[in-house]
């Protein structure tokens, strides 16, 4: 047991964190704008518009940037070390962090699939390199 | 409607008129109020004025590191501010808390005001391994991305991605600003540093590896700010503030490390705020003599000499190794070793640097007829920049 941070999930946040617990990606989408988006706001980011609701996204999405944290800068994730954060622009719209599930060469541009991965009990969002 | 203008009125009509520092320490064994009152008082000696004259105080601090206008104003006997500024910001803040008190001076809210940074950020509270409680937070931390060099770094990746730049051009911008540090006695990195002891240095969070992240220090570094008539009847060259911008560009997202809605991670504020600035201040870039890029790593060098249009894109790296950015270069950059090498007054000192160069006051790093230089705070989502020009250059 490492410990760690755990998310602190607030009003606007509890869709995407309860989604986890079914293995579910939740975003928000605008009504007015149609655009989706991530992490979920109060109002939409693109358009201002207050119409939001929850859909399902697909897991799909291209890699945008990512890290590799060869030294932890915080105690609780030496154990970890070294593990790599990805970028992902999902296929809905929206960019999201994750860790990286499984290993892979990274390229810019290659498909990833979002899966939900434990730690210390606690769902988190993950990605794979998709095959 | 938009009353935006090109050029603030402001502009033009105040000055920086002196600069004061305390040591750089990893440990000053001090209190952050001390350090910020020795820096206030060392800049006010700096240019002659007395704490009586002074009646504006403006700062900066983020998760609460340093101390409000009002204790600076109490512990130098200051009898009364007619303008404070808390700003509870980090990097981005310098340039713009600087632009805020040319306002308070160019409006008649202040006369003379002191503008400062303290921290103990090497012993006390550490940016670097602090853990940003913010909105946004829950997204980052909970899988790992704890810390500032990390969030840094996936810009710093796309950056290399979508502009060709590579570990050598980081390299490049490394041993560039060691080179100044060498004659900067403030240094807290003097040592030489050659390209192979960068490729020795261990990756902390690829592509970054120690050497290419800021040193924390204690300490404190304090500007005045007064009219340009005040100033010309002081002791150094005026150093006026000809441009200002700050930018916070659409999708800047709810917190200072919140990077999921800003759409480009290959171009930073910086890049929002170049046309505004360089409009504000009638120049270009090529008429600068100097830039102090605010570089808490190395990339953001890079970022800023494209984002601020020195140079087209994808040319930055190439430039700086050309020793383009040396003392004797076509634009020296980061003439102190910047905060890589300097140490990290989170960009105040980027502010520092130029006046004194400006003011001709660097000794061994002087650059030659210094009298325009373009600074900038801030490496992310927001920021802010300045034009400073010496009187009458």
């Amino acid at each position: 047991m490492s410990g760690g941070p755990l998310p602190e999930v607030d009003v606007t946040s509890a869709e995407f964190w309860s989604g986890l617990e079914h293995g579910e990606l939740r975003l928000t989408r605008c009504d007015a704008c149609g655009q989706a988006s991530f992490p979920p706001l109060p109002t939409c980011p693109h358009c201002g518009s207050g119409q939001m609701h929850t859909v399902l996204g697909s897991g799909r999405g291209l890699l945008y940037s990512w890290v590799v944290v060869r030294i932890a800068l915080d105690p609780e994730f030496e154990p970890d070390v070294p593990y790599t954060v990805v970028a992902v622009d999902l296929e809905e719209g929206g960019r999201m962090l994750g860790r990286l599930l499984g290993s892979a060469e990274l390229e810019p541009g290659q498909q990833m699939t979002f899966e939900v991965f434990s730690r210390d009990g606690v769902r988190l969002p993950g990605f794979r390199a998709a095959i | 409607m938009r009353a935006t203008r090109s050029r603030p009125d402001f502009l033009g009509r105040a000055a920086i008129a002196g600069v004061g520092y305390t040591s750089l320490t990893r440990s000053s064994g001090r209190t952050v109020l001390a350090l910020a009152t020795e820096a206030c008082r060392a800049a006010l000696d700096d240019c002659g004025l007395q704490p009586s004259d002074v009646n504006g105080v403006a700062t900066f601090s983020l998760f609460n590191d340093s101390v409000a206008a009002q204790a600076v104003a109490t512990s130098l006997a200051i009898p009364q501010l007619t303008y404070a500024l808390d700003l509870n910001l980090g990097g981005q803040a310098p340039c713009f808390a600087v632009a805020n008190a040319a306002m308070a001076v160019a409006t008649g809210m202040a006369d003379v005001v002191l503008v400062f940074r303290a921290l103990n950020g090497r012993s006390g509270i550490r940016i670097g391994t602090q853990r940003f409680a913010a909105p946004s937070a829950q997204y980052r931390l909970p899988i790992g991305l704890t810390a500032y060099a990390q969030y840094m770094a996936l810009w710093a990746r796309r950056f290399m991605i979508d502009t060709g730049a590579t570990e050598e051009d980081l390299a490049g911008v490394v041993v560039r600003q060691r080179q100044f540090a060498k004659d900067n006695a403030r240094a807290i990195r003097r040592e030489e540093l050659t390209i192979d002891d960068y490729w020795s240095s261990s990756f902390v969070v690829d592509p970054f590896r120690t050497v290419d992240c800021t040193t924390e220090v204690d300490g404190a570094c304090a500007l005045v700010v007064t009219s340009l008539d005040v100033a010309r009847g002081l002791r150094h060259p005026p150093v006026t503030i000809q441009g200002a911008a700050w930018a916070t560009g659409q999708g800047s997202g709810a917190d200072i490390a919140d990077l999921h809605y800003w759409p480009d991670w290959s171009m930073n504020c910086q890049a929002v705020l170049a046309d505004r600035l360089w409009k504000s201040s009638g120049l270009r870039p090529a008429d600068m003599d100097v830039a102090e890029i605010y570089d808490c790593f190395s990339s953001t060098v890079l970022f800023g000499l494209e984002g601020l249009g020195i140079v087209p894109r994808g040319e930055s790296g190439a430039f700086v190794r050309s020793g383009a950015t040396a003392r004797d270069g076509e634009l020296p950059t980061n003439t102190n070793g910047g905060l890589l090498a300097e140490g990290y007054l989170h960009g105040m000192n980027c502010v520092a640097e130029a006046t004194l160069q400006l003011q001709g006051r660097c000794e061994l790093r002087q650059v030659a007829s210094a009298g325009k230089a373009v600074v900038t705070s801030g490496a992310l989502m927001d920021g802010s920049a300045l034009v400073l020009v010496r009187d009458g250059a």
